[in-house]
């Protein structure tokens, strides 16, 4: 018989008929083994039975065995099956048919009489059934439930002599407990185990219903037989999800009517996976989760309280070419250079003892005027990272100074008169992390020459002339700045508008009045 | 005083000229006598102390924050009405505490009397917010707004059971007074920026009257020299007490009445060699530049008028936590290193649900103003910002529970603070209580280790700010503390 693959939609009628395979199938193996019974206790003179009996139970027996196979046939119609076990399984029902038939010829009459030199081959025959049976039925068993069907559940310490591996921990009616959920894959440790418990007990290796196979990640998102079962970021558009949400009763719903079904923390899960990119090495905390899933998620970890944290993308505030430059090394500024600095108002504030880095800080100088701040840069200070002219007389007269701070990180020009000239010759630091322009006269056409600084991460722009829209073209031309604008007279009244609820929400909705007696002692 | 005089000889006579000479001519600059007088009188802290490694006020490592401004919110707010969501409570409301949880804890003397303990949930509805999914209750509305500023730690822990204890434990560094506080440490290890503002000053405010006391204690300097502590100032027209000059007497007077007092003490100096002389003369120069630096930098009338709005109706009014937010914020503008701010109220034993209402009215707007004023002025990437009590209240009810009412004793097992600012990562939650907010799950922090973290966001390493004292060297942290590494930024 040729296995047909099920290209051309199979009739009904030998599906119904096919599905009676599980249960016709019982019938050979009970009368092969009745039959096999009375005649090795005949064989041993416990009992005496009447060889039409005997008889009549090897045609049952034959009959039965080769309806199973008509009936298997109609089963593997169905599709699904893995094909070598299936071509195997086959075989052997055939050859059991077979063997049957044989036997009942060996008791008829005619046959007793005229080739009765074959009667020695009776009981051999019987035996060799009863082997083929055991190996047709296990088959068939590994095709229904899978090969580790049998020995899943075989306690310790049979499971190390036979070499089982370890069994695995998840039951449907647990959640599997891991102890760093953050750190937890979200494929392998949560996903996978829903897969595994409700799924593969039909779409493995050795079963494969509607050619898919679900064991694998590979093949998972290959599809079977109708296509993708999942679409990567469109849970609702996912034939997985479609098949679980339809109602229960619906032929197509997954997994089928009584079989374990999905739990809504479940389907939840999986909805959270596919619409996350449906990935097989994200972590937890690389997922954005929101309540819902993380109250679920705080089921899986072992730690009793929610310790889900957030994948938080809120970029931190790093510094890194600051951080950098301070520890590499430096000649120390001239002593008589600091005192120049010092004489004339500035605070030299070195960042630490092991650097020879400093800021340059004129908060006790407020009447700095460009000629002294000149007058000092003429040194070309490379040490000095932070420069605060805040709050200064500084002017668009001392722009050109600032080349002379080669290395300047943090330029704090607040509340100073410069204005979008000034820009040019700050938009040449090729170390500045942070620029505090607050409150100056700086405009649109100074924000534009800022475009051009790679590295700058801060900007403060509040109480300037900027345009909305102008920082927008500027925090799309460079992603890694953060701009502060500030809160304007305007945006006050939103951030006003905050306020604390009167009511209790009386989340634990109970009338009881609870007093406490004060015992004296 | 005569035989001072009769001591003198001719030499020192012409010493002490030599002297004056040499102020007269550095008065002339407009620092005054500000830095030379540090400069010469100032107990180097190398001399002082040859074990201390913040040689010349300088860090052991790169600072994050350059200032900090700590909130210190007196009589301990309530974590689990606030910070701490715990929906077990709900569940187990008017349950009484379990031992299991209580692992026999002592208990104060206010509640070990109680018959019962039980669980009171907190009023107030709790919802997560910012993309730290903190959780905050609704009472703190304006917390919601800047949340993704915030780093959270919500494991903070002490021993003391009691205010004043834990005032002082987290002030100082240890239980019992007498110790310097933190922003005298940092003023002694680090120094000042501004010349003309004392380096550590004090604000005060309270929203409730008759709430837990204060003690100059907590912002003195203990043993390390005077010029160290805490300078309260108090908003309005006089803002430090008898710092300006009486009516009649001109600043000319002043000028001369302190020059000729430093010569006298300089004398003294020479005989007696107490180095507390030098310091009364310092803070006498301090005084005198404050008496311009204070009014200009306190005066808030050139503010306009939204940033009022946003600090509060109550910023207007001196005294209050708003007012003193906006002066801390002013005074952060001009270089003070460390403004300790304190608003006292939050003891709620009794009457929680009203009270702690009266608090975060006053509380929430100014604190999220601040921050949201430091970042948009660029302060923010410089100062660290803490807010936080001395302690937590615990999860039963003190006294009568009542659906809508209901007291909490002292906790000090664990409760929550925030920070933000330099260094530290913004929307942020660290540390974990077990479903009963009664004890820590995750990452505790001890009061100690979160004054070494403070003092590592400036540069400090805790273990090598030391004082050589009564024999032995002491340090802000006494002798534990870990910085808490995981809310670096």
């Amino acid at each position: 018989m040729i296995l047909l693959e099920a290209t051309q939609p199979v009739s009904d009628w030998l599906l119904f008929f096919g599905r009676f395979h599980p249960l016709v199938v019982h019938l050979p193996i009970g009368f092969i083994f009745a039959v096999v019974t009375l005649e090795l206790l005949k064989l041993y003179d416990k009992i005496s039975v009447n060889q039409e009996v005997t008889k009549v139970m090897l045609l049952i027996s034959a009959i039965s065995a080769a309806f199973s196979c008509l009936i298997g046939y109609f089963l593997s119609l169905e599709g699904g099956y893995n094909e070598e076990m299936l071509t195997e399984h086959r075989n052997q029902g055939i050859v059991l048919a077979i063997l049957s038939t044989l036997a009942w010829i060996m008791k008829i009459n005619w046959f007793a009489k005229k080739l009765s030199k074959f009667n020695v081959l009776y009981y051999p025959l019987l035996l060799v059934m009863l082997f083929v049976l055991f190996i047709t039925g296990h088959h068939g068993g590994n095709l229904t439930h899978g090969e580790s069907y049998l020995t899943e559940n075989t306690p310790q310490p049979f499971r190390g002599w036979f070499g089982i591996p370890d069994k695995q921990v998840t039951t449907t009616s647990e959640t599997p407990k891991i102890a760093d959920i953050n750190n937890a894959i979200v494929f392998n440790d949560i996903i996978k185990p829903i897969i595994k418990s409700k799924c593969e007990n039909c779409h493995n290796p050795s079963k494969m219903k509607g050619d898919l196979r679900m064991d694998n990640f590979e093949l998972l998102m290959k599809g079977g037989e109708h296509g993708k079962i999942v679409e990567i970021g469109k849970s609702a558009e996912s034939e997985l999800i479609k098949r679980i949400l339809l109602p229960e009763s619906n032929d197509d719903h997954m997994p089928p009517k009584g079989k374990n079904q999905i739990s809504e923390d479940e389907l939840s899960l999986l909805q959270w996976w596919i619409d996350n990119g449906a990935t097989s090495d994200k972590k937890v905390s690389e997922l954005i989760a929101d309540d819902k899933i993380k109250t679920i998620l705080n089921k899986y970890s072992s730690s009793n309280v929610s310790s889900v944290a957030s994948s938080n993308t809120i970029k931190q505030d790093k510094f890194e070419i600051e951080e950098k430059i301070i520890s590499n090394k430096i000649e120390p500024i001239n002593e008589k250079i600091k005192t120049e600095i010092t004489k004339a108002g500035g605070l030299i504030l070195p960042f630490s003892h092991q650097s020879n880095y400093v800021e340059i800080s004129f908060v006790n100088k407020s009447g700095l005027t460009d000629a002294e701040f000149s007058e000092l840069s003429k040194n070309k200070l490379s040490q000095v990272l932070w420069l605060r002219l805040s709050n200064t007389k500084i002017s668009d007269a001392s722009s050109s100074q600032f080349s002379n701070y080669s290395n300047l990180t943090r330029l704090y020009l607040e509340n100073t008169s410069i204005t979008d000239k000034t820009i040019d010759a700050i938009a040449q630091l090729q170390n500045l992390e942070y620029l505090n322009i607050v409150n100056t006269q700086i405009s649109d056409n100074g924000l534009k020459k800022i475009a051009s600084m790679k590295s700058l991460k801060k900007l403060y722009v509040w109480q300037t002339k900027v345009s909305e829209k102008e920082l927008a073209d500027l925090s799309a031309t460079l992603p890694n700045l953060k701009i502060e604008k500030g809160i304007s007279e305007a945006e006050i009244a939103n951030f006003l508008n905050a306020k604390p609820s009167q009511v209790s929400d009386d989340v634990y909705g109970k009338k009881v009045v609870e007093s406490d007696k004060k015992v004296k002692k | 005083m005569k035989n001072i005089f009769q001591k003198i000889d001719k030499s020192s006579l012409e010493n002490i000229h030599d002297q004056m000479s040499r102020r007269t001519f550095l008065g002339l600059t407009s620092l005054g006598l500000g830095a030379s007088a540090l400069a010469s009188l100032l107990p180097s802290s190398a001399a002082a102390n040859p074990l201390n490694s913040l040689i010349d006020q300088i860090p052991n490592i790169a600072p994050k924050a350059k200032r900090v401004i700590y909130l210190l919110q007196s009589g301990a707010p309530s974590q689990l009405d606030l910070f701490d969501y715990k929906p077990m409570l709900e569940k187990m409301w008017g349950q009484d505490l379990p031992e299991s949880v209580r692992k026999g804890q002592r208990l104060t003397g206010m509640t070990a009397g109680q018959s019962r303990f039980p669980l009171a949930a907190s009023y107030f509805k709790f919802a997560q917010y910012g993309q730290s999914r903190m959780w905050l209750s609704n009472i703190l509305p304006f917390h919601q707004k800047i949340v993704d500023e915030l780093c959270f730690i919500r494991s903070v822990h002490t021993e003391a059971i009691n205010h004043d204890p834990a005032v002082t434990f987290i002030q100082t560094g240890s239980q019992q007074g007498g110790r310097p506080s933190m922003g005298s440490w940092v003023s002694w290890g680090l120094g000042s920026d501004n010349k003309n503002l004392p380096s550590f000053v004090v604000l005060l405010s309270k929203a409730r009257g008759g709430d837990q006391p204060l003690y100059a204690k907590l912002w003195g300097n203990g043993f390390l020299p005077s010029t160290h502590q805490g300078v309260v100032f108090r908003s309005g027209s006089d803002p430090v007490f008898y710092l300006n000059n009486p009516q009649g007497m001109s600043a000319e007077s002043r000028r001369k009445m302190l020059d000729y007092l430093s010569k006298l003490q300089s004398d003294q100096f020479k005989q007696v060699l107490d180095p507390e002389i030098n310091n009364r003369m310092l803070q006498y120069e301090m005084a005198y530049r404050m008496q311009t630096s204070v009014p200009e930098t306190l005066d808030i009338k050139s503010e306009p008028d939204y940033i009022f709005k946003m600090y509060g109706e109550e910023s207007k009014k001196a005294g209050t936590f708003a007012a003193n937010c906006l002066l801390a914020r002013k005074l952060a503008e001009k270089g003070v290193k460390f403004i300790q701010l304190y608003h006292q109220g939050w003891d709620q034993h009794g009457n929680l649900v009203p009270d702690i209402q009266i608090m975060t009215k006053s509380v929430d707007q100014p604190s999220a103003a601040l921050i949201l004023d430091l970042k948009q002025r660029g302060m923010l990437d410089d100062t660290l910002v803490v807010w936080g009590g001395e302690f937590g209240r615990g999860a039963y009810s003190q006294g009568k529970l009542s659906k809508d009412n209901y007291g909490r004793d002292h906790h000090p097992k664990c409760y929550t603070i925030w920070m933000a600012g330099a260094g530290v990562k913004k929307s942020f939650v660290f540390g974990e209580t077990d479903d009963f907010g009664y004890n820590i799950v995750k990452d505790p922090v001890h009061i100690h280790d979160l004054q070494a973290t403070i003092l590592h966001l400036l540069g400090v390493n805790h273990e090598m700010l030391t004082y050589k004292f009564q024999g032995r060297r002491y340090r802000l942290t006494d002798i534990a503390g870990n910085v808490v590494k995981p809310i670096l930024a």
